[in-house]
């Protein structure tokens, strides 16, 4: 009994990294119907600079991965996707990987292919034991850090002006510009948000790996496009349940399938995607904004 | 009088694409194997390759405007199912002695077995078509990016038949691709394409494409057409991948994942992605554009100019001039239209090719749409 | 419309560029007056996610080769390098080798995998070139490649190898974590289970890929079965066995941890600050201090010229010891001849190189008993710990 409560413990932690990876998706798509791949590349380059900093005090170096990711972000708007503004999905989906592909080279030809170990905030990496279940000081900040996220976001989104504007367009993108939003604020401001999520999920992955390697951005971004569009392309609270939900398929599959079985563990965690589509194909919250009318 | 020959002028200028992108790939092809040394000649050959690839690809995501990141498993299927034809008996025994019966012995020369490999993958694409094709835009992508992690994790994991992670080895060399065999099947894969999307079904299909609302008020069944258009995409992605997998000789599943399916993509998009030209230039251009950068990467001396070496520069380049191509031309090379018969007076008038698209509107994913525009 | 034309014609001028390209880009190999280098092809890694394991290969072979050549080279002739960059791309690798060997190699030493180094032996074999490295894999050798190509690596046995140790250490109940998204990995950890079963049983197993980024259902499990564990098996590699190990650590697991290949070196222990009771299979210890002279002599000469450790324990003498493995035999064959020089290498028996005393036969050219050392790490350091072969009646069934 007790080991199926720590399971479940553990599918809820796996669950938030998900999702504040998820975060950082939806909310691009949301205004830009553009699932931007080079997100994990933000990832990336948020770790490399924990890695590069050196060891000053922790504010520092979040202050520093986050800045780095948000700079980063703002560039790749500015130079790929806005002069790709109005363009179809496929092209900025393309337009993305290309981005996503060059950083990655970039990394290898700069600090090389190797993997490098660091230990950052160890004291995260220690745990809260209640009886006979642990809980790690990481799992409980991750997901109060994505809780706090969510609803920052949500309150910034719903009471500043900047917030709202960034719904109008997100709505209807020709209006709101008709409306006097300045696109490129909106858009720009979007980006730099998707940094700040991306700079932290950097923080909380290299406490939890210790390891940094210029190809760790694309299966968190993996699992973030899953996460969103199970939970509702455009929602961000779907892509916080997208989250949970694709963390929760993937921790009891691991969990609990027999040893014989278990390198095909990605196979039915993915089976069980299709699945979940195919009952709910607009995922499991459906944004307003995505309503089809026929 | 004048309706026979307008006829006859109206059904060469339908076709006319055609005879112009097998002669473009042959010329290309020639050239590049006469010229280059033996890293060129290799790369030749998998360009080839590739752009029967992206020809499947395009099968299904040109004509149907539906993505799918999930195509090179049918690759896989199909490199995996030539592969284990092709291999000797006695080398199977050695090297994969677990193998189920009817495979150890089963045997078929390079040909029989790339269309075997086909011919499996269209087989495994049939199944998943039923519940596939009934999801749209985002969702389908979802799933069919699924469907890649899953065969790719039953490949690595199903030892007994594949070998596991270890991947197949020991195809004869008698086997490996040549030039003139991926050239051959790169071209019947254009002929394929073209005659498939000129049929009636290819343009309800492209119909549906361009406004999926109005083609099923129009009493198209897209379900069906998509279906249809996944299984042929699958058959032409599993000969692609069986060429590729005998051309090297012995491969694993990491040869048939996200960076192939990355290029793939990549090539057709940039090429444009609505159209047949746009396949075939897209392909051509990527592969042309990266084998130049690597041959600058190694420094050069062109002439009296000697250009230093400059490691990485064909991954960095690539990457930077698919970005320029796409923000000149977001809906690729082509336009995302067919290579359009030479217009003989320069009046304006606008010719149309049957088979062309008109005007693309891509069907937006929300009731929002974002301008072309700087706000 | 002629857009779409223009493209053609840029298309075919870009391939005209290439073609000036091609003419400028070869270079023709000179002659000196005194000897004719021998040639040794490095189609290799050079940049691409590879390329960090290819770097200390291609250093240990030149390191190799300066040596020789100051004290006269073999038969009066120096040796010679020439590399060429494979980018990490499988569709390039053979062409590359082909490339290399058009150029009048004599001999080659390929990348240091099955999947990265094989189309480049398979070339080598093609042309009877003699070609030397090493793969876990047992299928780099004759029977799998070629009669000219030679393993350097006791593939099949660094997993024997570790069980041989852990039981001589009193050890008698792993816990087992399998990484299968590599072949080496899952073979290194499936050998394992094949070795072990025949000294004793398995107290739990779990498996995990390279890429997750959180073990802890498996560490849950891990600690559920209490003390019935008295050391854990990693068939694993970094980063992911990195993170794996870390988080083990974390959960104030202090079981031994044997780990193989795939942890050699120091670079992914930043991880793990002071990481205690962990052992690696294989490399050697290249922090300096290893009492194998041939290894320390190695290490040090790396330093000396690179002036920083090298990174990889296993490539750096791989590299090295194919070098003077081709010397040996050129020397004996009195000739750079193919097929005599292969006569002369399945000759080998327990040759006592860098990377450890080889056996070669007509029949493998897998060393397949040879032993590995057993290195631990203190602080940011290596400490050498025993050399072990593997116990011949646990060794699984390899193609030779």
């Amino acid at each position: 009994m007790q080991l199926f409560v720590q399971n479940l413990i553990d599918a809820l932690t796996f669950g938030s990294q998900y999702a504040l990876y998820a975060l950082g998706i939806a909310l691009i798509f949301g205004i830009m119907g553009l699932i931007n791949f080079a997100h994990g590349e933000l990832i990336m380059v948020g770790a490399y600079t924990i890695v590069l900093i050196g060891h000053p005090s922790w504010p520092v170096v979040i202050l520093g991965t986050v800045g780095i990711a948000v700079i980063f972000a703002l560039a790749m708007e500015r130079v790929a996707f806005r002069p790709l503004r109005g363009a179809s999905p496929a092209t900025l989906l393309i337009a993305s990987f290309a981005v996503s592909y060059l950083l990655q080279n970039l990394a290898i030809l700069t600090e090389g292919s190797a993997p490098k170990g660091t230990s950052v905030a160890p004291w995260l990496s220690e745990s809260f034991e209640i009886g006979s279940i642990s809980i790690r000081k990481l799992d409980v900040v991750t997901i109060a850090v994505t809780a706090v996220l969510l609803v920052s976001l949500g309150a910034f989104l719903g009471r500043t002006r900047l917030g709202v504007q960034m719904r109008a367009a997100a709505e209807d993108f020709r209006m709101a510009r008709i409306l006097g939003v300045k696109a490129n604020t909106v858009i720009a401001t979007a980006f730099a948000i998707s940094g700040l999520l991306a700079g932290i999920g950097a923080y909380l992955l290299v406490a939890q790996t210790g390891e940094v390697s210029p190809g760790m951005g694309s299966n968190a971004v993996l699992f973030a496009f899953v996460a969103t569009v199970l939970g509702g392309m455009g929602s961000l609270r779907g892509a916080v349940l997208g989250g949970y939900v694709f963390g929760a398929i993937f921790e009891g599959l691991q969990a609990y399938l027999p040893t014989s079985l278990a390198s095909y563990r990605d196979a039915f965690a993915f089976a069980a995607v299709i699945a979940v589509l195919l009952l709910r194909p607009q995922g499991l919250i459906v944004a307003r904004s995505v309503v089809t009318r026929v | 009088m004048a309706a026979v020959p307008l006829r006859a002028l109206s059904a060469i200028r339908a076709i006319w694409p055609l005879p112009i992108l097998l002669l473009l790939v042959v010329v290309a092809t020639e050239v590049a194997w006469g010229t280059g040394g033996s890293v060129t000649k290799g790369v030749v050959v998998t360009a080839m390759i590739n752009l029967t690839l992206v020809i499947g690809l395009y099968v299904f995501v040109g004509n149907s405007g539906v993505f799918s990141f999930g195509s090179i498993g049918f690759a896989l299927v199909g490199a995996y199912t030539a592969a284990l034809l092709v291999i000797p008996q006695d080398q199977k025994a050695i090297l994969q002695p677990t193998l189920p019966q009817f495979i150890a012995h089963a045997h078929l020369g390079s040909v029989g077995a790339t269309l075997m490999g086909g011919v499996v993958a269209a087989v495994v694409a049939a199944v998943l078509a039923g519940p596939l094709m009934r999801l749209n835009g985002i969702a389908a992508g979802l799933a069919t990016f699924a469907v890649l992690v899953i065969i790719r994790t039953v490949a690595n994991s199903w030892e007994q038949v594949t070998n596991g992670a270890a991947g197949i080895s020991g195809i004869p060399p008698s086997a490996t691709t040549t030039k003139n065999e991926a050239l051959v099947w790169a071209l019947i894969a254009i002929l394929g394409g073209f005659v498939f999307q000129s049929t009636a079904l290819g343009l309800r299909l492209r119909g549906s494409r361009e406004d999926d609302v109005a083609a099923r008020s129009l009493g198209v069944n897209v379900r069906t057409e998509r279906r249809v258009a996944w299984v042929a995409s699958g058959f032409v992605m599993g000969i692609g991948g069986a060429l590729y997998g005998q051309y090297l000789g012995s491969f694993n599943a990491d040869a048939f994942y996200l960076p192939l399916t990355f290029l793939t993509l990549a090539m057709l998009v940039v090429g444009g992605m609505t159209s047949l030209s746009g396949a075939v230039i897209g392909s051509l251009t990527i592969s042309f554009v990266a084998e130049f950068l690597h041959r600058i990467e190694s420094g050069v001396t062109v002439g009296s100019l000697n250009i230093p070496a400059r490691p990485g520069l064909r991954e960095v380049g690539i990457a930077i001039i698919m970005l320029t191509i796409l923000i000149l031309r977001p809906r690729g090379l082509t336009n995302g239209r067919e290579l359009p018969w030479p217009r003989s007076r320069p009046n304006g008038r606008a010719q149309r090719v049957r088979g062309s698209t008109t005007e693309e509107s891509d069907v937006p994913e929300r009731s929002g749409d974002v301008l072309n525009d700087p706000g | 419309m002629k857009h779409p034309l223009r493209i053609v014609v840029v298309v075919l001028a870009l391939g005209g560029l290439l073609a000036l390209a091609a003419g400028g880009g070869s270079a023709a190999p000179k002659k000196s007056a005194a000897g004719k280098p021998i040639v040794i092809a490095m189609p290799l890694a050079l940049t691409g996610v590879i390329s960090f394991y290819d770097q200390p290969n291609l250093a240990g072979a030149q390191i190799a080769v300066a040596q020789i050549n100051k004290k006269g080279g073999v038969l009066g002739r120096p040796f010679k390098i020439i590399s060429a960059d494979t980018k990490s791309d499988l569709s390039l690798i053979s062409g590359v080798a082909t490339s290399l060997l058009d150029k009048g190699a004599n001999l080659m030493i390929p990348t240091l995998d099955y999947d990265f180094g094989g189309p480049s032996a398979r070339a080598a074999n093609a042309k009877q070139i003699p070609a030397i490295s090493e793969a876990g894999d047992s299928r780099f050798g004759l029977q799998g490649i070629g009669r000219y190509l030679f393993n350097q690596f006791p593939s099949g046995s660094e997993a024997a190898i570790a069980a041989t140790w852990a039981y001589s250490k009193g050890w008698r109940h792993p816990y087992v974590l399998n990484d299968p998204s590599i072949s080496y990995s899952k073979t290194f950890a499936s050998n394992f289970l094949y070795s072990w079963g025949k000294l004793g049983k398995v107290a739990g197993e779990d498996t995990f890929m390279n890429s997750d980024q959180s073990i802890a259902t498996q560490i849950s499990h891990l600690k559920s079965l209490g003390n019935k564990v008295d050391f854990i098996f990693m068939g694993s590699y970094a980063p992911g066995g990195a993170t794996a190990t870390k988080q083990i650590r974390a959960a104030g697991i202090n079981l031994p941890i044997i780990g193989g290949a795939g942890f050699d070196g120091t670079f992914w222990l930043g991880a793990v600050p002071n990481l205690k009771n962990f052992y690696v299979v294989a490399g050697g210890v290249t922090t300096g201090g290893d009492p194998n002279k041939l290894r320390a002599a190695v290490y040090a000469a790396y330093k000396a010229r690179f002036h920083k450790d090298a990174p990889l324990g296993e490539q750096t003498l791989n590299g090295y010891s194919a070098v003077y493995a081709f010397a040996r035999a050129i020397q004996r064959a009195g000739s750079v001849d193919g097929p005599k020089v292969i006569a002369q290498l399945e000759k080998f028996k327990n040759e006592p190189l860098p990377i450890g005393n080889i056996t070669w036969t007509p029949a493998c050219h897998i060393s397949k008993l040879r032993a590995l050392p057993i290195v631990t790490f203190v602080g940011t350091k290596e400490k050498f710990v025993a050399e072990v072969s593997p116990k011949a009646s646990i060794l699984p069934k390899t193609l030779c």
